[in-house]
């Protein structure tokens, strides 16, 4: 024997299973390779990346594929081991999940091999061997170490199995035969017609299986145990099954054979569709048959009905097939479209649909010996006949002919055929094994009729024909011989003539019809012989006597001769069957053979007379026998006619008959049903019954009640243990009268109290007391049947001391609390779970001016006005009331009458339930209105008087806002006014660091400390309380209590704490300085000494402040940042001025220097250069007009305006300008006209005012060119005023201020050149002069500039 | 004998132009670009020049500087300077840091001879001819 060790490994794994057995075994152990030859006593293991198999003895190892399915490598091996050793195969399924492995053992059983599975309760994963054990193919169900034994006595036992086919030879024929018998008399099947091999390959199973050694040991087995012919049996009938077997075979049906049947159906009323499927074993045969013929079909399913018969002589089978549930392996190679169309998905596997199963009929059925079924179209009869012997074959054949319709179809096995049944079928496809039913005239022996061919019933053993002695053999072979030689010749019929033997050579006498063949005696009688034959027959027939007839004349092949016959009955073996012997004799051969009669030919006169006589005979005797035939024939006709109709009446009794046996059937059946439904009824109350007697005597049992039941004659019915301490009550008194029981109390009442409840029918109940003072309740019920009937009492007796004295004792702290409640002086309510009032204290009353009588049970949002009715109180207290929560500080504010408005904090508790358990909840009442307007008070001086801190402190900031750093000094020193002992600021600068710009300190001498601590940032950022996180988050943090100074030291990032404990540090917050969205700087406050320390009022405030300067702080830099940029663009201009100053000054000259002096003829310019020389030097001028309106400017805005004050005389002044612009008048054809003749003296900036007029005479001209221009210089007593008018298109009103704003002009004065500063400049000009200019219509068009100057000039000078 | 003028001023073209009209009219010119220039050329020579033109805004040694230094120097205190200039400063002060004529840029050409007339008459046998007469007489 050699072990192969199979085990589910993951590839690539390396298993350590060789070490781990090597402790078990002193085999060798190696794993498998391929190729190598198994030897004996040697342990194999699969090897981790491919499939172990096995063929003639050698490993085969084949790779593992990684696609299709899953791995089943057990089942390989198992399969492969079974094809290759068969019998000598045995296969353990030991602990796994899945099921692999259940294959493989079916392979291996239905091989001869033996199958082990371990017994699931001792596997780790019970799967793979519960699957084993569920298919029925694991012969034994053992823990591993039995299976070991097993294994170990097997080797021992059988060293060398053997081959079945020498097994065959080696065996006893009468053992065999022996175990058939035996499994006939079992079972009813006659397995000498099943082929040898299988049945001995099952058989040497078995024995395996028992450990029997020899086959006359198992037959004496299996004749003393009755069930291992079953077990033999049904492992006989295990057949190869499965879905589509064969797959080519149904795709043949579906081409031959379908649409011939089909196609045979498509008239009206078509016939039902019928096949039959002979040893169908678990269906899977007719279920493919019913899926491929249903697909087959498609939609026109419904034109016929379908039948598919599947028989099988084991019953199991059957019911599997019926269920028709199976596993999941079974359909694994099933087309998933059969699987998704007429598979239902169940908990135990997979289950044919119901309307596939409905077509599908299944019965037990032994093909050989039942009357077959009838009118079929199709059987499929595969792998069946390969079991039968051919005796067998030779007898279902036929009879599967004859259940075919015409047309009709047989399929048989691929390695079946109808070899010498070519009569009976019509092969149409010979590789797929599809024969038709070919029409023959010949009846067919049938099971049932005639002579029984299989043995369908147990019946007494009878011998075999293989076991006749072979001395009667001898006997027989001689008689033979002498019968043929001198035995006359003759033909063995039955009563209908028909010739079941012939004997000796009767070819002389009889011979085939013409026609249909035929056996009947009087069809092949040769010429002649018939009227002598039938005559003779006759009378032997109806006399029952040997009939013998001489001479009879008759032609053979034209020869007459005279043969004598004689007709003997003969009694068959079987009663009742009567055969006729017919005996041929030739004349002559009698002759030779001594008759008792000579030959009467010569007798009979002349050679013609005789002839003539004879034929007269002949006639006569024809006649006879055509009489007695017209007369049998009439007989028989008129006994047909009336067994005909006897018949008929007899058929339709029977039908009637039939109809009411299933008329009782059904009623029967019907009446069983109720039966059974009345029994489960009662079986269900019985059980109720015994439930409620255990439960009754339990709760007896249980309760500690003394419990006394008596019947209606007072005598005791029942009673409950404890009742026996109690009242004294033993087992013994059962049935006695209670009266006669002496109770442990003394009672004398109380018969006449168990009288009063019988008479009334009431119970009654009274608590008393025993000698000692205890308290008892004693309760005297009826006892009512469930109908209510009276039946006796129930007397049952509570010890109820402690109940009384915990009463009395209750009833006592009720009065102490109660009177408790009433002294406090707080108002205090109960409620209960509707809210209504229970009860109040005084106080209660007192303070809400109630009565108690209105207060106490109505409802608390009833109560006085209304007050109470606050929906959220309501509820709150609900919840204590119900859930048991309590309720802290809720508030309300209501105007109560008389006390006017006010505020209640109002708590409740829960209860305990106390009596009828009804929850309950106290409330109390505070009065806080008072507090609250304290408060209330409080928070407003409070808010006042930030609000005034805060404004004080903007008051003093926004003076300041220009420097902040001045600024920020103030804000520190403001802060700590209020806000802390000392404070210090740190900004952040432009390169992103911190900086403390700012400190200050309430103690003077100690600021300069407070400036000079020695501060490092950035301060550890990750320091929630730090400057820097502050100012990085935005976030004020406060810190109520400072115990360590060092702790602030870190937080302010100064590495002196001596520092902080000399300014003194108790109590610390930072808050942001914010402008414009970001976090600019923060500010620590510290408090320096323990008096107050911060809150978060302070905090609001301190941030308040940050919010307030950081704005300021933003606002001064932003003002700096303006500044600048004004000076800086001064600054450009100034220099841009003096820049292109230079440059002009040069030029000027150069151009001057060009023209020469005027007045000197000689030195002149060409005629035609003056007037371009002219116009340079024009631009230039201009040039240096733009850029000192320029420099002016800057120079206004700067500020830098400076007057140099003189006396001057306006009109003299404005003569000399009007005089340089004479020349430019006429050329712009302008007259001006000139009123300044009187002097007017002021104290004024000549070159300024030399400006303005200049300016508005320019302008004049350039904007009213050829109108005239008048000029004015008037006086009053304060003011000199000048006026300038032109006649130009004018100035809108709306424009009037405008224009005198920096880079302004008219409108529609833009094709003018300029930068219009000019009117910008003398505005500034006149108004340093503390004067005025404007703008006002002239008389009609026009402008007219005003120019009023003070006389006085300034009087700041 | 010319009088001499010492233009200073660091602009060329200004000095040139200002050398070729005061040349014209009659006058020895020398030039100098800066404060410092202006007084090494003063101290080295013999003959101090008759009147200074000075422009304010100059690399090394400014106007306001050079008017310092001759105030300190005994030799050169008495000798009248024109200030010149673009930029703001006006007249008075001018006068103020010892300068006897201002001349603010741009300026007219007889308001320059006429300023320098004032100061140091040139040499009456010498007409005024224009420096830059395209005419070649």
């Amino acid at each position: 024997m050699a072990i192969i060790v199979c085990q589910h490994v993951a590839p690539g794994h390396t298993s350590t299973l060789p070490e781990a057995l090597a402790t078990a075994t002193e085999w060798p152990i190696t794993q498998a390779r391929d190729g190598e030859r198994i030897e004996p006593d040697h342990v194999y293991v699969n090897p981790a990346d491919a499939d172990v198999t096995v063929r003639n003895a050698t490993f085969e190892l084949v790779k593992r594929s990684s696609q299709s399915g899953r791995h089943m490598p057990i089942d390989m091996l198992f399969q492969s081991l079974a094809a290759d050793v068969k019998t000598r195969a045995a296969g353990v399924v030991l602990s796994g999940a899945a099921s692999d492995g259940t294959e493989g053992l079916r392979a291996i059983k239905l091989e001869g091999g033996l199958t082990f599975a371990q017994d699931p309760r001792s596997a780790q994963y019970d799967s793979m061997p519960r699957h084993a054990i569920d298919a029925g193919v694991a012969d034994f169900v053992l823990i591993p170490g039995q299976i070991a034994a097993e294994l170990a006595s097997l080797a021992r036992n059988y060293p060398q199995r053997v081959m079945p086919d020498r097994a065959l030879t080696a065996w006893k024929a009468e053992d065999v035969a022996r175990v058939v018998s035996t499994l006939r008399k079992a079972t009813g099947v006659d397995f000498s017609l099943y082929k040898e091999t299988t049945l001995q390959r099952r058989i040497q199973r078995r024995m395996a299986v028992h450990r029997l050694k020899k086959l006359s040991e198992y037959s004496k087995y299996i004749g003393e145990h009755p069930d291992e012919a079953k077990t033999l049996r049904d492992e006989l009938f295990i057949h190869v099954t499965g879905f589509f077997r064969d797959e080519e075979s149904f795709d043949a049906l579906g081409t031959l054979v379908f649409p011939e049947l089909i196609k045979a159906r498509s008239t009206d009323n078509p016939p039902p569709l019928r096949i039959w499927v002979p040893g169908c074993a678990s269906g899977e045969e007719v279920y493919s048959l019913a899926f491929s013929l249903l697909d087959f079909m498609g939609d026109k399913r419904a034109d016929f009905a379908m039948q598919i018969f599947g028989s099988d002589i084991a019953e199991r089978e059957i019911e599997r097939a019926r269920k028709a549930i199976y596993s999941e392996d079974a359909i694994r190679g099933l087309d998933a479209k059969w699987v998704n169309r007429f598979f239902v998905r169940t908990e135990r596997g997979y289950q044919v649909s119901k309307a596939v199963r409905d077509l599908c009929i299944f019965v037990v059925h032994d093909v050989a010996a039942d009357p077959p079924f009838s009118k079929i179209d199709l059987i499929s009869c595969r792998n069946v006949l390969i079991y039968f012997k051919p005796e067998l074959q030779k007898r279902v054949i036929p009879i599967l002919h004859y259940a075919l319709n015409i047309p009709g179809f047989l399929l048989l096995g691929r390695t079946e055929s109808l070899t010498g049944f070519g009569t009976l079928f019509k092969v149409i496809d010979r590789t797929n094994k599809i024969y038709t039913k070919k029409e023959t005239g010949n009846r067919v022996a049938l099971p049932g009729s005639g002579k029984p061919m299989g043995i369908h019933k147990p019946e007494p053993p009878g011998p075999l024909h293989r076991a006749v002695p072979k001395a009667a053999d001898s006997n027989r072979e001689i008689d033979h011989m002498l019968l043929t030689r001198y035995a006359p010749a003759s033909v063995l019929v039955n009563d209908d003539l028909d010739i079941l033997q012939f004997r000796g050579r009767t070819g002389t006498y009889l011979e085939p019809p013409t026609g249909q063949a035929s056996m009947n005696l009087m069809k092949m009688a040769r010429e002649g012989l018939l009227p002598d034959l039938s005559k003779a027959v006759d009378k032997a027939k109806r006399g029952g006597r040997r009939v013998r007839k001489e001479g009879v004349r008759m032609r053979t092949d034209g020869h007459a001769r005279a043969v004598n016959l004689e007709v003997i009955p003969v009694h068959a073996s079987t009663a009742g069957d009567r055969h006729l012997l017919v005996l041929f004799e030739d004349e002559a051969h009698r002759g030779v053979g001594g008759g008792t009669r000579p030959v009467t030919k010569p007798k009979r006169g002349t050679r013609r007379g005789s002839a003539i006589e004879q034929l007269r005979d002949e006639l006569s005797s024809t006649k006879e026998y055509l009489q007695s035939v017209v007369e049998q024939q009439a007989a028989m006709n008129d006994e047909l006619t009336s067994t005909n109709e006897e018949l008929l009446a007899s058929n339709e009794e029977l039908q009637s008959t039939n109809e009411e046996l299933e008329t009782a059937k059904e009623e029967l059946q019907s009446s069983n049903e109720e039966l059974n439904t009345v029994n489960d009824e009662l079986q269900t109350r019985n059980q109720e019954l015994t439930h409620l007697n255990d439960d009754l005597l339990n709760l007896f049992a249980s309760v500690e009640i003394p419990i006394v039941m008596l019947d209606r004659e007072q005598k005791i019915r029942r009673f409950t243990p404890k009742a026996n301490e109690v009242m004294r009550v033993i087992p013994a008194d059962l049935g006695r009268a209670f009266a006669d029981i002496k109770l442990r109390i003394d009672l004398p009442e109380l018969e006449s109290w168990i009288a009063e409840v019988m008479a009334r029918i009431e119970p009654k109940e009274m608590d008393i007391r025993d000698g000692q003072g205890k308290w008892f309740r004693l309760r005297i019920r009826p006892y009512l049947r469930s109908a209510g009937v009276f039946d006796g009492v129930v007397i049952s007796l509570v010890d109820i001391d402690n109940f009384k004295r915990a009463i009395n004792e209750a009833s006592r702290a009720r009065d102490y609390v109660t009177t408790i409640l009433q002294t406090v002086p707080v108002p205090l309510v109960i409620v209960d779970h509707e809210l209504r009032v229970r009860s109040a204290n005084r106080r209660f009353y007192e303070t809400f001016r109630l009565e108690a009588q209105k207060t106490e049970g109505a409802k608390l949002p009833e109560l006085g006005g209304g007050e109470w009715a606050e929906q959220d109180l309501l509820r709150s207290l609900s919840d204590v009331v119900q859930r048991g929560s309590t309720l802290d500080g809720f508030e309300i504010d209501r105007t109560f009458p008389g006390m006017g408005q006010r505020s209640l904090l109002i708590g409740a508790r829960p209860l305990p339930a106390s009596d009828a358990g009804t929850p309950l909840a106290v409330l109390t009442i505070q009065d806080i209105t008072d507090r609250k307007l304290l408060e209330a008070e409080r928070v407003r001086l409070r808010t006042r008087a930030a609000q005034e801190f805060l404004d004080s402190a903007v008051a003093v900031l926004l003076p300041e806002s220009m420097d902040y750093r001045l600024m920020l000094e103030k804000l520190a020193h403001i802060a700590i006014s209020r806000l802390g002992d000392w404070c210090i600021i740190d900004l952040v600068q432009a390169d992103g660091s911190i900086r403390q710009v700012a400190a200050a300190h309430a103690d003077p001498d100690k600021e300069q400390i407070a400036r000079e601590l020695s501060r490092k940032f950035p301060a550890q950022q990750d320091l929630e309380h730090g400057v820097a996180y502050v100012i990085e988050t935005g976030e004020p943090k406060i810190h109520p209590e400072i115990v360590d100074v060092s702790w602030l030291a870190e937080v302010l990032g100064t590495e002196h704490p001596e520092f902080l404990r000399s300014l003194g540090a108790r109590s610390y917050m930072c808050v942001p300085l914010r402008g414009r969205g970001r976090t600019i700087g923060a500010m620590s406050l510290v408090r320096a000494l323990p008096a107050r320390r911060f809150d978060n009022a302070d905090l609001e405030l301190a941030v308040e402040l940050g919010q307030r300067a950081g704005m300021a702080v933003e606002n001064a830099r932003l003002y700096d940042a303006a500044q600048e940029a004004v000076r800086a663009r001064d600054e450009f201009m100034a220099i841009a001025s003096h820049e292109l100053r230079t440059p002009l000054a040069t030029l000027k000259l150069l151009l001057q220097a060009i023209q020469g002096p005027r007045g000197q003829p000689e030195a002149a310019l060409p005629k035609e250069l003056e007037p371009k020389l002219d116009r340079a030097l024009k631009q230039t001028d201009r040039l240096t007009k733009l850029i000192e309106n320029l420099l002016e400017v800057s120079r206004i805005t700067a500020g830098r305006l400076t007057l140099n004050l003189s006396d001057i005389d306006l009109a003299e002044l404005v003569r000399e300008v009007v005089g340089r612009f004479r020349e430019e008048a006429a050329s712009a054809r302008c007259d001006l006209e000139v009123s300044a003749a009187e002097p007017v003296i002021g104290r004024w900036d000549r070159l300024r005012i030399e400006q303005i007029v200049t300016n508005l005479l320019s302008n004049a001209l350039r904007y009213a060119p050829g109108k005239p221009i008048e000029i004015r210089v008037e006086t009053t007593d304060k003011l000199a005023k000048l006026i300038v008018r032109d006649h130009g298109p004018g100035i809108s009103r709306e424009q009037w201020d405008r224009i005198f704003h920096r880079f302004e002009r008219a409108e529609g004065t833009k094709a003018f050149a300029g930068l219009g500063l000019g009117l910008y400049i003398a505005r500034q000009i006149v108004q340093a002069h503390g004067g005025r200019i404007m703008v006002e219509a002239g008389d009609g068009a026009g402008s007219k500039f005003v120019v009023e100057l003070p006389r006085e000039g300034l009087s700041r000078g | 004998m010319k009088p001499r003028i010492l233009v200073v001023d660091d602009d060329i073209d200004m000095a040139w132009t200002i050398g070729e009209i005061l040349t014209d009219a009659g006058y020895d010119v020398v030039n100098a670009g800066d404060g410092v220039q202006a007084l090494r050329e003063m101290r080295v020579t013999p003959d101090l020049p008759a009147m200074i033109l000075l422009d304010m805004m100059m690399p090394n040694m400014d106007g306001w500087q050079l008017l310092a230094e001759l105030r300190k120097d005994e030799r050169l205190v008495s000798i009248p300077v024109v200030v010149m200039t673009a930029g703001r400063i006006d007249e008075q002060v001018a006068r103020s840091l010892g300068g006897v004529g201002f001349l603010r840029k741009p300026f007219e050409i007889s308001t320059l001879l006429e300023t320098v007339a004032a100061l140091a008459p040139a040499d009456a046998s010498k007409d005024f001819r224009p420096a830059l007469s395209i005419r070649n007489q």
